[in-house]
């Protein structure tokens, strides 16, 4: 209605008010003429206002009182204030909120979490899950941005907030057609895609988290937060707990989750299939509504849903066609035809051609598409979020899509499906009685496999093996993820009765000693483990004979138990002899040639043999790739390779690679594969420097081992000092100790002081101390990781250089030059000026220089070291900073002070862009610039710099030198600031000379420097 | 306070977005107090409420009458927001479906507006006219009386009354009036 027209209605409505009513009609003839809608909208406003007398005439002020006094609006929650309230559910109260920074002023989304106050250890897993969560970035996923503790301690979690409507909301109001719908749906697909690859399941899929804003874009919403609210999953008790459940819609549940099941990726393959069912049919896969608890649970574990094709039919219908809501009888219509309701029969006749039509429509291709990916057991569900998408888009595309439909009869398959959580003990019984139980699981398998393995019969024995296997493999963590003391315990009872039974039968014997040696070894019972892979070593060699593929598969298994152990040479022998049999006796290679070739490989790698090495991974790689399997494993020998070309320095090679590898994790979670694809993608980060994005994933991965193995277990020992090197990385030096400390006593005591696993945390700690400025102890420790070292290397090893320049370390950071020389020549005599282990060692030396005031020799050192470096390393890599850091401090000898100046802010930027602050590498920056501005004739600068300095050390103990450095250095700031204090710099410079001496004693460098100073 | 009411007045949007929430803030602080003390009662009225939140905010009566009557609108807009975040609330707790619901608040209706009304209305007062919009808001939301309006809105008191007798009609007709237009709203709109 145009602004003219409203006017003229109102000046008539007018006029008409002030007329008694019985003059009124002839008015508006005069007035309207032929007008007729013209005068129909003014009698309407006339009916309107004599009608509308008490309208608008209570006082709305209770409600909003009351409203208001209830409502947090204007609170704080952490730096964020509530601006209203969005909504509120089982899982919290979801607040628009702001943050309070005046800079920047953004509304948030603040999630306010149910339940007691959050606790210690849980707390503490929440907040590494929630950091986890912080990482993912993709632009169809709302951002978690923050969290924290409210005052009265419950948590909270800030979310970006998304303004728009939910995805099966959206489409009606926007009457999207079923291609429409599909196109959307494969975004939100992919979307949770990205986040599986980076290991987040978001638990629960459904409408109301799937948003859709007005431009049309995509959002998920709460990834991954179903989680963090579910206790259970944080803590490493069995999942059989409701808890999570009660949690959720019950519509969009997974039957894993039903039943308190391992939640993987696929859960999430579920929930898609859940939202793709309703987006086409309007209705979910199973009504519950008005259903006790029990029947749900029926419904989800055991009713395959209606086909969508048949769904719709239910539509048009009158009862129930919106599962969701109790007593809405019909529910808002589909307008998946693109069409307008117009009421009444015709509206009813339009609607039921309409369902014909979507009918036809679904039937086949989405059906199957649908039914797919809501499959009741997780593994025959599709691969992947995005598998689901390609197909979608195949269907789109009007390809042939790849969901099939489920020939195998269901009532068989459902008890594999059952039996599953009957797990360990239980099922170990009933497998020693024998009898009906073995035969049904094994029709239901052969039939699910479709296979034509029934015509090949296999005989009872190995039939009743195979089971037994997978009764191990059940109390395996790597399998079941259950308690592995309960494991544990079932292995140690059952095997030597399993032995007794099977003493007749030694190709089953030795089949079973190797599953059970897998058993162990995977609880890190290394010796008992070898033990076992021994005896079928023994026994097939008798049976197979020497040569035979039996054989060569035990030989395989005991490289790796070998190789566990340390006992590298050993490991290489047999993984040598059993890829000679394998590749003779094989026409084409299999998935455990693979297997053994990478295990040498990554054998070879350590011991400095890259070359083969590499030719070992190709190799693997390429026949893994060929062969159906699951991605982790391709993924971890690409990670071999990529860490092979990063030991020879070629970090482009290797980033490259390392990418590949993550490209190929699929993992699900909690997973011995995803803790360590979480430790990989957090080592890969933190050899790209990437260190805060690193932490949280390193963080989980280590807090996951825990969860998994027994706190001596290798793995968990590799994850304290992951964990210890990274937090090291990080500044977090106290932390970092304590991690390091307890992995070099449990690695000392589990595997050796010679164990790499154990010289490497040690030499990380060494470094710490030296930081720390403990440099006698650093030493003592550097020392028997370099005679680990020519132990375990024939001289002139790489590894042995590194070594040395580690070792050189503490010596020229306490200022004994003497001694750093004496290592560093012998590095430089190995690798000469290149590679970069020679950057270092020409590092070293030209500091030594510097430090005896050789300047033209440091600059022509540090002038080689830079050309490697701006051959082999990013231009912010750590190795070239400290080279610029040392380039400034030369030229602050030559009085350039101006130029160290500049050099050291680009550094700064650098470092500060990677490091997180208080760090002691900042510090160091800080502190060599403060010198700088100094030399420029910029006192006041300087001591402010020299200030930021001090912070940066605070994880430094007070007697460390780096502090009397500082103050002598503020004590030259402050004499050269005319009037002020000069008590004050006298008393720094003295207090900074006495704190290097007593660290140092007096005839080191840096005290000898401080003296000057002070005579100054 | 003053200052930022001027600032306000004068058109400064910054300043009406850092004086919103403290005229919130204070509305909430007296409504708690006065439902703490009469809670059976039925005696709070707007006007009350939101002269006594201008009083503590402007400490005293000292400032200009212009300003007082500014805050007043100020205030009118601070609850017509309250009502309908409450309303909204109320609704989606409504449609949240069965394992999601969660009673709200005591749990006995307060409202004396029915939340989807609430709603509806908020929707149809945008498509009024500017000052029509204006009037509702101060008259039902604040509490204002005509005379205080036409001050604010610099008109005659004859030209509020017209003004509310017309936005309401408009209003009536929008809410409950004829056709099937009335059955949409009172679905009531999508939840933000």
């Amino acid at each position: 209605m145009s602004p003219e027209r409203r006017q003229e209605i109102e000046a008539l409505f007018e006029g008409a008010l002030e007329r008694e009513p019985a003059e009124r009609s002839g008015l508006l003839d005069r007035a309207c003429g032929d007008d007729v809608e013209l005068r129909a909208e003014v009698e309407a406003l006339l009916a309107a206002h004599e009608r509308a007398g008490g309208v608008l005439e209570s006082d709305p002020t209770r409600a909003a009182a009351e409203a208001i006094a209830s409502s947090p609006v204007g609170e704080r929650i952490g730096r964020y204030r509530i601006l209203a309230e969005l909504g509120r559910g089982g899982m919290g109260v979801v607040y628009l909120a702001e943050s309070d920074d005046s800079t920047f002023r953004r509304q948030v989304a603040v999630k306010v979490i149910p339940g007691g106050p959050g606790m210690g250890e849980l707390h503490r897993r929440f907040e590494a899950e929630r950091r986890i969560l912080a990482s993912l970035d993709h632009p169809h996923i709302a951002r978690l941005l923050d969290g924290g503790l409210t005052d009265d301690g419950r948590q909270y979690l800030v979310m970006e907030h998304v303004e728009g409507l939910p995805i099966d909301e959206y489409c009606e109001r926007n009457r999207l057609g079923v291609d429409d719908r599909l196109r959307l749906f494969c975004t939100v697909a992919r979307a949770a895609h990205h986040a599986h690859r980076s290991l987040v399941v978001h638990r629960d899929l459904k409408p109301s988290n799937v948003m859709v804003t007005s431009e049309g874009v995509v959002k998920l919403l709460d990834f991954g937060i179903a989680k963090m609210l579910d206790p259970t999953s944080l803590g490493h008790t069995a999942p059989l707990t409701l808890t999570g459940i009660r949690l959720m819609t019950p519509e969009y549940a997974s039957p894993e989750q039903v039943l308190g099941d391992p939640v993987t990726t696929a859960t999430d393959v579920y929930g898609l299939g859940a939202v793709l069912y309703e987006l086409l049919t309007g209705v979910t896969p199973f009504r519950l509504v008005g259903r006790t608890w029990g029947e749900c649970e029926r419904l989800i574990l055991e009713e395959e849903p209606p086909r969508p094709s048949t769904a719709v039919g239910l539509v048009g219908g009158a009862a129930s066609a919106r599962g969701k809501t109790t007593g809405d009888n019909g529910g808002p219509p589909l307008h998946l035809g693109g069409w307008e309701p117009t009421g009444t029969e015709v509206h009813d006749l339009e609607r039921r051609r309409r369902a014909n039509h979507l009918r036809r429509r679904l039937r086949g291709d989405l059906d199957r598409i649908a039914l797919m990916a809501l499959r009741k057991e997780p593994a025959r569900r599709y691969g992947s979020a995005e598998q689901l998408a390609e197909d979608v888009e195949r269907h789109l595309d009007a390809e042939p899509v790849l969901a099939r439909g489920d020939a195998a009869p269901y009532r068989a398959r459902k008890f594999i499906f059952r039996h599953r959580w009957g797990v360990g003990a239980a099922a170990l019984v009933a497998l020693s009685v024998g009898g009906g139980v073995v035969t049904t699981s094994w029709q239901a398998r052969e039939a699910a496999e479709q296979a034509t393995i029934a015509a090949a019969q296999r005989d009872r024995a190995t039939r009743v093996a195979s089971l037994m296997m997978e009764v191990f493999r059940l109390t395996d963590p790597t399998e079941s993820l259950g308690d592995t003391i309960t494991a544990r315990q079932i292995v140690d009872q059952g095997i030597e009765r399993i032995m007794a039974q099977l003493g007749d039968q030694p190709d089953v014997q030795s089949a079973m000693l190797l599953e059970v040696a897998r058993v162990y070894e995977n609880l890190g019972l290394l010796s008992r483990a070898e033990e076992l892979v021994q005896r079928s070593l023994v026994l097939r060699a008798e049976h197979f004979g020497e040569e035979s593929l039996e054989t060569s598969e035990s030989r395989s298994r005991m490289g790796q138990i070998l190789a566990a152990r340390g006992r590298r040479p050993e490991a290489i022998e047999q993984f040598r002899r059993s890829i000679e049999v394998r590749e003779a006796r094989l026409e084409a290679p299999d998935s455990l040639l693979a297997a053994t070739q990478a295990s040498l490989a990554f054998e070879l790698r350590s011991a400095g043999h890259y070359d083969e090495a590499k030719k070992l991974f190709q190799a693997a790689v390429a026949t893994q790739r060929g062969l159906p399997g699951d991605d982790a494993t391709v993924a971890n020998t690409l990670l071999g390779l990529a860490a092979t070309y990063h030991d020879q320095g070629a970090f482009d090679e290797a980033e490259a690679l390392f990418q590949a590898a993550l490209a190929e994790y699929d993992p699900s979670r909690p997973h011995p594969m995803a803790a360590a694809a979480l430790l990989n993608v957090g080592m890969i980060r933190r050899l790209r420097e990437q260190y805060r994005s690193a932490g949280p994933l390193v963080e989980a991965g280590y807090e996951m081992r825990v969860a998994l193995y027994e706190p001596e277990h290798p793995a968990v020992i590799e994850g304290l000092s992951q964990w210890g090197m990274l937090l090291q990385a990080l500044g977090r030096l106290e932390e970092a100790e304590r991690q390091l400390e307890t992995a070099v006593e449990r690695g000392n005591r589990k595997l050796g002081p010679e164990h790499e696993m154990t010289t490497t945390a040690r030499a990380t700690l060494a470094h710490l101390l030296t930081q720390t400025g403990r440099y006698a102890e650093a030493s003592a420790r550097l020392d028997t990781v370099l005679a680990a070292k020519r132990g375990r290397h024939e001289a002139g090893h790489p590894s042995i250089v590194f070594s040395l320049v580690q070792s050189a370390d503490p010596h020229l950071e306490a200022g004994r030059l003497r001694e750093a020389r004496a290592l560093l020549d012998e590095a430089m005599a190995i690798t000469g000026p290149q590679g970069v282990y020679g950057l270092l060692a020409l590092h070293g030396l030209a500091d030594i220089a510097l430090r005896e005031g050789r300047l033209d020799e440091a600059d022509r050192l540090l002038d080689d070291a830079l050309a490697i470096a701006a051959e082999r390393l990013r231009d912010n890599h750590r190795y070239t900073l400290a080279l610029r850091r040392s380039q400034a401090a030369v030229l602050i000898e030559r009085d350039r002070a101006q130029d160290a100046a500049a050099l050291l802010e680009r550094a700064l930027a650098d470092e500060r862009a990677k490091l997180p602050e208080p760090h002691p590498k900042i510090g160091y920056t800080l502190l060599c610039l403060g010198e700088a501005y100094l030399g420029v004739g910029e006192p006041y600068r300087a001591d402010s710099i020299l200030q930021r300095a001090a912070r940066n050390f605070a994880e430094l103990p007070a007697a460390h030198w780096r502090h009397g450095e500082v103050m002598s250095l503020r004590g030259l700031a402050l004499r050269a600031q005319h009037g002020a204090g000069e008590v004050e710099a006298e008393w720094l410079l003295g207090e900074g000379l006495r704190v290097i001496r007593a660290h140092l004693g007096p005839d080191a460098p840096q005290a000898r420097r401080a003296a000057a100073r002070l005579r100054r | 306070m003053t200052r930022l009411l001027a600032a306000a007045r004068a058109g400064e949007s910054e300043a009406l977005d850092r004086l919103m929430p403290l005229v919130y803030d204070e509305l909430r602080g007296l409504a708690r107090h006065r439902l703490g003390r009469e809670r059976a009662a039925h005696t709070l009225r707007a006007t009350e409420l939101v002269h006594e939140a201008y009083l503590k905010l402007a400490g005293g009566g000292a400032a200009a009458a212009s300003d007082r009557a500014h805050f007043l609108a100020i205030a009118s807009r601070a609850m017509r927001q309250v009502l309908v975040d409450h309303a909204r609330r109320r609704q989606a707790a409504k449609r949240g479906g069965e394992w999601e619901r969660t009673t709200l608040g005591g749990g006995n209706d307060a409202m004396e507006v029915r939340p989807d009304e609430v709603l509806a209305l908020d929707e149809a007062l945008e498509e009024l006219e500017p000052r029509q919009r204006q009037v509702v808001e101060y008259r039902f939301f604040g509490g204002m009386e005509e005379q205080e309006i036409a001050a604010l809105l610099d008109v005659s008191e004859r030209t509020v009354r017209r003004d509310w007798v017309k936005a309401r009609a408009w209003l009536y007709r929008t809410l409950y009036g004829e056709s099937a237009r009335g059955e949409r709203h009172t679905e009531g709109p999508p939840t933000a």
